[in-house]
C-alpha cells in the first residue's frame, strides 16, 4: 500500500514541478515576445534595401550588409522568408554568391554535418537558396539524410546545382513515394539540358514496368518533345500500368503523330488506359477525336465517361455538338453524363480536366 | 451497519479494492506522462516542419495530392456560408469539396443555394456504397469546386458515404459543417505524404472556437472563452490533442482522427465499405475498422496524427447538452470495443492489439467506472475509520496535482510552439481553468460518461439534439452572402 511518505513526496515533488511549468511559462512568454520584435525589426530593417533592389534594381551590397547587423537566425528567418515570399530564382541567384561567404551564412551550412537534424534541416533549407557548386558534396549527403524533412528541403538544395546531382537524384525517384517523385519531377525541370539525356537514356523497353512508369512521369513533367517521342514508343507496352503513365504523359506532347496513338489507347482493355487517353485527347484539343470521344461516353467505366464528355467540352466547337448530342441520346448513363458536363461553366471544365 | 463496514472480509474486500485502484491510477497516469514525454520531441519537429518558406515551397509545388473535402451538414443553417466559404477559399493547389445536406429540418439546404448559386445537375456519380437515398446534385455557378448532395436524412455516418461516392480525388478530407479549417490547414495535413511515408490517414488538431473573433469563416483572433465550461474544454483539447495524440504517433496505434478533421486514402475507406451507420462515434469506429484492414491486408501504411494543421470547432456551452455530447462518445467507444473486441490483445494486430486497445479498454473506458468507484469507497472507508482521513486527502492532492501538472505541460507545450494565445490574459484563463478542472467538471463528465453503460445496454443508437450559437462576430459579408445577394 501506498504509505503516506511515498504520497508526501509525489505531492511536494509535483508541486515543485507546477511551480517550474508556472514560472517556465511566464519566462518563455518574455521570450518569445522579445524574440518576435527582434525578428519583425530585423525584417523591417530589410525591408527599405529590398525595395530599392526589386524596384530601382540597385546593387544588392546594401541588403548583405543589412542581413550582417542581425543575429543568425533572424538573418537567417528573414533570408528564407525573402527568397520564398518575393525573389524569382534569378533573383535568388543573384543574391546567392554574395551571401554565400558571409559568417552567419557558414555558421548555419555548418549545420549541415551536426547529429542535430534540425541543423541539418536549416542548412539543407539555406543551400536551397545560396548553395553553389562546391556545395554539391554537402547536398548529396543531404539527399540521403535520415530525416525525411531534410531530404526533401535537399532536393530544392539540389534544383539549384544544376546538373551535378542529376544521376543522384534519379537513382533514388523509383523507390520514393508518388508524392515525393513529382516534387523531385519539379525541382529536376529546372535543368532540362541535363535531365533530358539522363531520362532518354532509361526510357528503354529493358527497364522493369516500375522503373519504366517512374521515367515516364520524368518525361511528362520535362514535357520535352525529345523524351516524349520515347514515351510515344512504349504505347503498346504489354504492362498495362506503363500504357496507362504513356496516355497521362502524352497529353503533353501536341504533336499530330500523338493522336493515333492516343486514339489507340482508347480502344485499350484497361478503362484506366482509356480514361487517360480520352483526357489527354481533350487537353490536346484533338478536334479529330470528336466521334471517338462521343463514343467513349458511352463507355461502361464512370471514368471513362467523365474524362470523354470533358475532353469534348474542352475541345469546343463540333465536339461540343457530340456531346449535346450524347445529352439527347438513349443511353442513360451517358446522357446524364453528358448533361453534367455541358452545363459546367467553361471555367469549370478547365478546373475539371486538369485535376 | 456498523458491524458490516467493520465485517474482516468487508474490509479486506475494500483494501483489496482501494490498492487496486490505486495501481489503477499509477499506470494510467505514468502512461500519460509516457505520451507527454513521446510527444514534446515531435511537437518540435512539426514546430521547425511547418516553416513559413517550406509550407510555401508545398503550397507552389504540384506534389501535394490531390484531396475532396466531405462535409456533412444536418441542421447547419446559422454556420453553413461561413464554414462552407472558409473551405472553398483553402490554401491549396488541388481540391473539391462535396457538402451532403442529410435531410436538414432548417433551411440549409436554401441557404446554400441563395448563397452559392446553386443549380441541379444529373446523378453522374460512382455508387459503390449502399446509402440512403440522394433527393438531387447541384453545383455552383459561382464556385466550380463545389458539390452539393441534397439526400433523405440518414445520418452523418451515412452522408459522408455518398459524398465518399462522389468524390473524385484519390484522398478525401472528412470535416464537420461546423468546423472552421484554417486556410493553410490542408496543406499542412499534406506534410507527411512529402515526407516520403505511406500513409492510410492523418489527423490534425481541432482548437475551441468559442469566443474567438471569426471573420468570414477564418479565425482573426484566438481567445479563451471566460465560461467554465467551454474554457475547460479548451485545456481539455489542447491536453488531448498536444500530447494525447501526437504521443501515440510513437507507439504505432493511434487510434483517433478526429471527424471533424481527417485526411484518408479514400481506396482505403472504399474498400472497408466507407463509414458504419449503426454506430454513434463513426470516427472512431472506422480508425479502428482501418487499423484491422491495414493488418489484415498486410499493408504497411500508417496512421498519423500531426498538431500544426488546425480546425476550430465549436464546443457545447450548457451542461445538458455537454452531457449528451460526452455520453454519446462514451456509448461510441463502448459499442466500438465490444464489435471489435476479437483486435484486444491480438498480436496479430500489432500496436493496436497489445497497446492502443488495451490502453483504451483500461484508460478510457473503464475510467469513469474506476473513479466513481474509488470515490464511493474512499469516502465510505473514511467514514467507517478503515482509511486515515489523512491519507484519503494526501490521495486526492496528489491526484490533483498530477492532472493539473499535465494540463500545465500541455499548455507550456502550445506556448513553446504554436502560441496561439497572444493576449497574456487568454493565457491566465487557460491557467485558471487548468487548476479548477478537477472541481465538478470532472464529475459531471464521470457522471455521463457513467450514464452511456446504461443506455449502451439499452440499446439506445440515438445522437442527442445539440445546439449551435453559430461563430462569435459575423461580418457584413456572410450576411450578404446568406441573403443571396
Amino acid at each position: 500500500m501506498l504509505s503516506l511518505d511515498v504520497l508526501s513526496v509525489a505531492m511536494a515533488l509535483e508541486g515543485v514541478l507546477i511551480a517550474i511549468a508556472l514560472g517556465g511559462l511566464v519566462l518563455l512568454r518574455m521570450w518569445l515576445v522579445a524574440r518576435a520584435h527582434r525578428v519583425e525589426a530585423g525584417v523591417a530593417a530589410l525591408e527599405p534595401q529590398l525595395h530599392h533592389w526589386l524596384v530601382e534594381d540597385t546593387p544588392p551590397d546594401a541588403i548583405v550588409r543589412a542581413l550582417r547587423a542581425l543575429p543568425t537566425y533572424v538573418a537567417f528567418r528573414s533570408v528564407a522568408r525573402l527568397a520564398t515570399g518575393y525573389l524569382t530564382f534569378e533573383r535568388q541567384q543573384r543574391l546567392a554568391p554574395l551571401l554565400r561567404h558571409e559568417t552567419w551564412v557558414r555558421e548555419v551550412l555548418n549545420g549541415g554535418e551536426s547529429l542535430l537534424w534540425w541543423r541539418r534541416f536549416d542548412a539543407a533549407r539555406l543551400l536551397s537558396i545560396v548553395g553553389g557548386p562546391d556545395d554539391a558534396p554537402l547536398v548529396a549527403s543531404l539527399l540521403s539524410d535520415t530525416s525525411p524533412a531534410v531530404r526533401l528541403v535537399a532536393i530544392d538544395a539540389a534544383a539549384r546545382l544544376g546538373g551535378a546531382l542529376v544521376d543522384f537524384e534519379l537513382a533514388t525517384l523509383p523507390s520514393r513515394q508518388d508524392a515525393v517523385q513529382q516534387y523531385q519531377y519539379a525541382a529536376l525541370g529546372r535543368h532540362p539540358a541535363a535531365v533530358v539525356a539522363a531520362v532518354e537514356a532509361r526510357l528503354t523497353p529493358l527497364e522493369t514496368p516500375q522503373r519504366l512508369t517512374t521515367w515516364i512521369d520524368a518525361a511528362a513533367a520535362l514535357a520535352h518533345p525529345s523524351v516524349l517521342w520515347r514515351v510515344r514508343d512504349m504505347a503498346l507496352h504489354p504492362d498495362p500500368n506503363v500504357r496507362l503513365h504513356v496516355a497521362r504523359a502524352l497529353r503533353r506532347q501536341p504533336e499530330p503523330e500523338t493522336v493515333p496513338v492516343l486514339l489507340r489507347l482508347l480502344q485499350d482493355d484497361d478503362w484506366r488506359v482509356r480514361a487517360q487517353a480520352a483526357r489527354a485527347l481533350g487537353a490536346l484539343r484533338a478536334t479529330s477525336a470528336a466521334l471517338p470521344l462521343a463514343r467513349a461516353v458511352r463507355d461502361r467505366a464512370w471514368w471513362v465517361r467523365y474524362r470523354a464528355a470533358l475532353a469534348l467540352a474542352q475541345i469546343g466547337g463540333s465536339a461540343r455538338g457530340e456531346l449535346l448530342l450524347v445529352a439527347r441520346g438513349d443511353d442513360l448513363l451517358a446522357r446524364d453524363m453528358a448533361k453534367l458536363v455541358a452545363g459546367l461553366s467553361s471555367a469549370a471544365v478547365v478546373e475539371m480536366s486538369e485535376v | 451497519m456498523a458491524d458490516f463496514l467493520h465485517g474482516p472480509w468487508f474490509v479486506d474486500l475494500v483494501r483489496t479494492a482501494d490498492l487496486a485502484i490505486l495501481w489503477y491510477m499509477l499506470l494510467v497516469n505514468s502512461f500519460f506522462a509516457l505520451l507527454l514525454v513521446l510527444a514534446a520531441p515531435q511537437l518540435f519537429a512539426h514546430w521547425r516542419f511547418g516553416s513559413e518558406d517550406v509550407l510555401a515551397r508545398s503550397l507552389t509545388s504540384s506534389a501535394v495530392p490531390r484531396v475532396s473535402i466531405l462535409v456533412p451538414a444536418y441542421n447547419e443553417a446559422v454556420t453553413i456560408v461561413d464554414s462552407l466559404r472558409a473551405l472553398l477559399t483553402l490554401q491549396y493547389p488541388y481540391f473539391e469539396v462535396i457538402l451532403v445536406n442529410d435531410g436538414s429540418k432548417d433551411e440549409t439546404m436554401q441557404v446554400l443555394v441563395d448563397a452559392y448559386d446553386l443549380y441541379e445537375v444529373p446523378p453522374a456519380v460512382m455508387r459503390r456504397l449502399r446509402t440512403e437515398r440522394v433527393k438531387a446534385y447541384y453545383r455552383s455557378r459561382t464556385w466550380t469546386k463545389l458539390l452539393v448532395v441534397d439526400k433523405h436524412n440518414g445520418g452523418k455516418a451515412d452522408s459522408l458515404n455518398v459524398a465518399l461516392d462522389a468524390a473524385r480525388f484519390p484522398y478525401v478530407l472528412a470535416c464537420d459543417a461546423d468546423t472552421l479549417i484554417e486556410p493553410d490547414a490542408l496543406l499542412r495535413l499534406a506534410r507527411p505524404f512529402l515526407f516520403d511515408q505511406k500513409i492510410a490517414a492523418v489527423g490534425g488538431t481541432i482548437r475551441v472556437v468559442n469566443s474567438c473573433t471569426v471573420q468570414e469563416g477564418r479565425v482573426t483572433e484566438a481567445r479563451v472563452d471566460h465560461r467554465w465550461l467551454s474554457g475547460i474544454q479548451t485545456v481539455e483539447y489542447l491536453r488531448a490533442f498536444l500530447f494525447g495524440r501526437l504521443g501515440w504517433n510513437l507507439l504505432g496505434g493511434n487510434l483517433i482522427i478526429s471527424g471533424a478533421f481527417g485526411l484518408f486514402r479514400r481506396d482505403y475507406l472504399t474498400e472497408i465499405l466507407g463509414y458504419a451507420t449503426s454506430t454513434v462515434t463513426e470516427d472512431f469506429e472506422l480508425i479502428v475498422r482501418l487499423q484491422r484492414h491495414l493488418r489484415e491486408q498486410d499493408i504497411a501504411a500508417k496512421v498519423v496524427f500531426i498538431p500544426d494543421p488546425v480546425a476550430w470547432t465549436e464546443v457545447p456551452t450548457s451542461v445538458a447538452v455537454f452531457g449528451r455530447q460526452r455520453e454519446r462518445w462514451h456509448r461510441g467507444l463502448i459499442a466500438t470495443m465490444v464489435a471489435h473486441r476479437q483486435v484486444l490483445f491480438n498480436p496479430k494486430y500489432g500496436a493496436t492489439g497489445l497497446i492502443a486497445m488495451p490502453y483504451f479498454l483500461f484508460a478510457e473506458l473503464l475510467a469513469p467506472v474506476v473513479e466513481a468507484t474509488g470515490l464511493v469507497i474512499t469516502v465510505l472507508c473514511t467514514m467507517a475509520g478503515i482509511l486515515s482521513v489523512r491519507f484519503a486527502v494526501a490521495f486526492f492532492i496528489a491526484a490533483y496535482l498530477f492532472g493539473t501538472l499535465l494540463s500545465l505541460a500541455a499548455i507550456l507545450m502550445e506556448e513553446v510552439s504554436f502560441h496561439r494565445y497572444r493576449r497574456p490574459a487568454d493565457t491566465a484563463r487557460l491557467l485558471w481553468f487548468a487548476f479548477i478542472e478537477p472541481f465538478g467538471f470532472r464529475q459531471i463528465t464521470v457522471w455521463f460518461r457513467l450514464k452511456a453503460f446504461y443506455k449502451f445496454l439499452k440499446g439506445d443508437h440515438s445522437w442527442g439534439r445539440m445546439r449551435r450559437e453559430g461563430f462569435g462576430a459575423t461580418t457584413p459579408a456572410s450576411t450578404s452572402a446568406s441573403a443571396g445577394l
